[in-house]
């Protein structure tokens, strides 16, 4: 090929604001062939979305972009709006990052697939909704014909991003332009997209510029790579060579800091040191006098009601765990669909247990869906759990009124997904991380407050001298860390993480996964992990509970699990996770479970799983699994003692 | 996407020290941004200069409002004597009458305002907050309130207490408030779903501390906008009712007093009918004008906080 499909030559971003002219793209140059995919990765802020929207004449109004972007030859920045506008859609497409947002929701999928291609091409509104058909069969959306009278609402996150990319597809562009395109999407559904478009560039030759975050993605799918920060290009060339021997800080920087499946787990749980050892030196009076059991503690939580019946268990001892749980359920009743139907019920977690005992971890993953995120706040009672027993501290959190539970509640602390929306934006930093103390010490005073947020913030590694600052003047990490500062503030005997590192970009990502792992260490909390994310977990996680549809698939102790799963839907995450190696196996690409998640409103009968599972056979319609004890962990499933020999 | 300005590239690696060195939280920035607005403070200072006005010209002026002068009965705007807006139909001067009625129009609009915002804001918070069979009952007995003819409502008080500018306060600021609550319901219905409130819950907050810190601070921009858009419309029911002769009593004023007043002379003395209605006029559209900047400077969607 002779000329390059597309090649950027010094392209730069600039955009009028408040505060002064800010440049998002510093003259970016490189070229793409027909066929080839491209990978643009960077953090967030790095001018990689900018780059793409330049591209395509997109920018936002104040936006200005300057250099050239030449596709076959044609400069697309000097290009008329006109002409730009009948290129766009047509040789050139684009999908976006959230398919819960991009399509309209007003409009029948049919007719908003059809808007692009009967623009751009004369086609009666009867071919046109074949030609829709027939992409969406070729993005392998299942019974694309009903699919297409369809609202958006009515498909799942992975079936709307194959919708766009069918939308995207439906001109047969020679470019196709994806930003993060499977970033809002479970691993599982990842690896089906990622598939997918491997497959495209294969069949119809289309060129991608991949935008994404995940250096995994890039190793398995990309031709060649550009590694962008601040909206400088730091790094480019093929992508086996830059995987394989970085050449710039940064990109060693942004490669170090990608969890991986193959890393050694976190330092196993010292029970005798930790409570002794010159290491947990700050594990100081509320913690200790926590986990010494209740009626010997700071007087807050056990002046109300010991001697109740539930509470004292004078074998209480050290390993006894922080919190447990059995058979807890949550069942939701959903409004009725008309007045005289029955309410339908949704089983969000069914029989769920779990122990978790100081200096331990437990991770809970599955996909979105799967009740991970309901479990964890049903254990801290956020949602009234329909069933089962949760013991926290050796005190049943059962049958407690509000201001008694409320009280418990310092023993159990929560960090949230979106640092952002986790922290009020009218307080200050110091009046977010001092709400605790306002309502478990009122007594302190003003000073003593201040001199403890002091402490917090500098434990975990902010600068306490921004105490007067508001959350938006942060930055998503810095976010993060101020919720930590908070859940810890109180110094709780647990901390329950739901996702806390999935929102951040990834070498902040691994300075909070690097924070929690400390601050575990040095107090000994018991912390219950929630992610998606399993290389994540298993960086910091001592044991794992895997969730599918609200049920307990395997759980166990995790080095043991991610060596060698034994539930097949476990294995279906672990494959589908993108491996960072250059030339290492495209995991995703063997990646079974591609098919939809199930109606958690209909699960299906027996075991939850069968219908994506590969061995499932006719004992799993009939009988629900019962977990079982298999090479040290508990899997549900009936075929746990052969699965390893059918995969 | 693509009328957001990009998040600045701001160092995202570091861990420490804040991006940004504007000290300051939201309100702040809305008062920026809301400086910049011209017509909003042109507005504002308008209002200021309104207030001031009709605190003092009556106290200063040589004559007093309610005090007829039968020498000069309907005179014409003139400069002697201080008569700068003429005479009504008893010799009463019209400067010292218009902005002693606007002290009682603005007086009703904020007092009548501040009892809709005090019962609003507590009735729709704890409703939302609350939710399930607390707020039915709750919102049941604003959608009560809403069903009660007004006007027959303030006549009925009317005849049963008399004429009483107490009543007019009361009456005008308890319709009000429904719909503030219902406003105000409605954002707290949203808020309680954001993570801040359930960090809160997570915490041990009590309920009425979490309504206090996190929700009404979070709810007052909406507030905000919505109070400068209710005070103009107490002033017009009071004025309108004044009209109707429901409102203020004589020898008092308001500016809708002075307008019914006002309209019936329309042919002899124009000018007491075009002072106070011009008065009310530009209060009610610097309201409106405030009102509009206060919703662009608070609309979240208008600031890069990210």
């Amino acid at each position: 090929m002779s000329q390059p499909l597309l090649e950027l030559d010094d392209l730069a971003v600039r955009f009028a604001t408040r505060e002064g002219p800010v440049t998002a793209l510093h003259g970016l140059s490189c070229t793409l062939g027909e066929g080839e995919i491209l990978g643009l990765v960077g953090e967030s802020g790095s001018g990689k979305t900018q780059a793409a929207l330049a591209i395509l004449g997109l920018l936002a109004a104040n936006g200005r972009a300057s250099g050239q972007a030449r596709f076959r030859g044609r400069d697309l920045i000097a290009l008329p709006p006109a002409e730009l506008q009948r290129l766009r859609g047509d040789r050139i497409a684009m999908v976006f990052q959230d398919p819960m947002t991009a399509l309209n929701p007003y409009l029948r999928i049919g007719a908003q697939m059809q808007l692009a291609l009967r623009r751009h091409r004369r086609v009666s509104a009867r071919a046109a909704r074949d030609a829709c058909a027939e992409m969406l069969a070729a993005v392998q959306v299942t019974d694309p014909g009903r699919r297409l009278d369809m609202y958006p609402h009515e498909l799942s996150g992975g079936m709307r991003q194959r919708v766009m990319i069918a939308t995207a597809l439906l001109c047969k562009p020679d470019l196709l332009i994806a930003d993060e395109p499977t970033t809002a999407l479970d691993v599982t559904v990842q690896a089906g997209i990622l598939r997918l478009l491997a497959q495209l560039r294969r069949e119809h030759g289309t060129a991608i510029l991949f935008i994404t975050h995940d250096l995994g993605i890039v190793a398995g799918l990309c031709d060649s790579m550009l590694v962008l920060r601040q909206g400088r290009c730091v790094e480019q060339g093929p992508v086996a060579e830059v995987l394989a021997g970085p050449r710039t800080d940064y990109a060693r920087e942004l490669l170090a800091a990608v969890p991986r499946l193959d890393q050694p787990g976190p330092p196993p749980v010292s029970m005798a040191g930790s409570a002794a050892g010159p290491v947990t030196g700050s594990v100081t009076g509320p913690v200790a006098a926590a986990i010494a059991g209740p009626g010997r503690g700071t007087g807050i939580d056990t002046g109300t009601g010991t001697g109740t019946g539930t509470g004292t268990d004078p074998a209480t001892g050290a390993d006894a765990p922080v919190l447990s749980a059995r058979g807890v359920s949550v069942t939701f009743t959903l409004p009725r669909p008309h007045p005289f139907a029955p309410a339908p019920r949704l089983q969000a977690v069914v029989d769920a247990n779990l122990d978790v005992r100081r200096g331990e971890t437990l991770g809970i993953v599955g996909e979105s869906g799967s009740g991970k995120s309901t479990l964890a706040r049903a254990v801290l009672r956020l949602i009234p759990p329909t069933a089962g027993r949760v013991v926290l501290l050796g005190r049943s959190l059962q049958g407690l009124g509000a201001a008694d539970l409320r009280a418990q509640r310092r023993h159990a602390q929560l960090v949230f997904q979106d640092p952002f929306a986790a922290l009020d934006p009218r307080l200050t930093i110091r009046d977010i991380v001092a709400e605790p103390l306002s309502v478990f010490e009122p007594s302190l005073g003003r000073d003593a407050v201040t001199e403890r947020v002091r402490q917090a913030l500098e434990d975990v590694g902010l600068d306490p001298a921004a105490m007067g600052r508001y959350p938006h003047q942060f930055s998503g990490g810095q976010c993060q860390r101020v919720g930590i500062a908070r859940a810890l503030v109180l110094e709780p005997a647990l901390l329950v993480c739901d996702e806390p590192v999935s929102a951040l970009d990834v070498t902040v990502q691994a300075q909070v996964v690097r924070l929690l792992a400390r601050v575990q260490r040095e107090r000994g909390l018991a912390m219950l992990f929630i992610a998606h994310d399993l290389a994540v977990v298993r960086a910091l996680c001592h044991r794992v509970l895997v969730m599918y549809l609200g049920r307990t698939m395997e759980s166990g102790d995790a080095g043991a699990i991610y060596r060698e799963p034994r539930h097949p839907y476990t294995r279906a995450l672990l494959q589908a996770v993108p491996a960072v190696d250059a030339g290492a196996a495209r995991s995703w690409e063997s990646a079974t479970a591609a098919l939809e998640l199930p109606s958690p409103l209909a699960p299906p009968s027996g075991c939850v799983y069968r219908t994506r599972c590969p061995l499932a056979t006719r004992r799993c319609a009939d009988e629900v699994p019962a977990p079982r004890e298999i090479a040290g962990r508990l899997v549900a499933c009936h075929h746990a003692d052969d699965a390893g020999l059918a995969a | 996407m693509s009328t957001t300005p990009p998040k600045t590239p701001a160092a995202t690696a570091a861990t420490t020290g804040p991006r940004g060195a504007a000290e300051g939280g939201l309100w702040a920035d809305a008062f920026g941004v809301l400086r910049r607005n011209r017509a909003a403070m042109v507005a504002a200072a308008t209002l200021a200069l309104l207030a001031v006005l009709v605190v003092v010209v009556p106290a200063v002026s040589p004559n007093a409002f309610d005090r007829p002068d039968w020498d000069h009965i309907s005179a014409p705007p003139a400069l002697e004597g201080g008569r700068l807006f003429g005479t009504d139909s008893l010799g009463r001067d019209l400067l010292t009458r218009t902005f002693y009625g606007g002290r009682m129009s603005l007086l009703v609009g904020l007092v009548a305002t501040l009892v809709s915002l005090v019962l609003g804001i507590t009735w729709g918070a704890v409703a939302g907050y609350a939710g399930g069979r607390v707020d039915r009952v709750m919102m049941r007995i604003v959608d009560i309130l809403y069903a009660l003819p007004f006007m027959f409502l303030v006549i009925l008080l009317m005849v049963l207490f008399g004429r009483n500018i107490l009543l007019i306060f009361v009456a005008i600021g308890a319709i009000n408030w429904l719909d503030m609550a219902r406003i105000v319901r409605g954002q707290t219905l949203g808020l309680k779903e954001r993570e801040f409130v359930e960090a809160a819950r997570a915490m041990g907050v009590p309920p009425g501390a979490i309504i206090r810190r996190h929700i009404v601070p979070n709810l007052l921009g909406v507030v905000a906008v919505y109070v400068t858009l209710t005070i103009p419309q107490v002033i017009l029911v009071e004025s309108f009712l004044s009209f109707l002769g429901l409102g203020v009593q004589e020898p008092m004023t308001s500016w809708g007093a002075l307008v019914n007043e006002g309209a019936q002379e329309l042919e002899t003395a124009p000018w007491s009918l075009v002072f106070p209605a011009a008065f009310l006029a530009v209060t009610l559209l610097c309201f409106n004008f405030l009102g509009d900047g206060l919703r662009d400077a608070l609309d979240p969607r208008d600031r890069s906080a990210g």
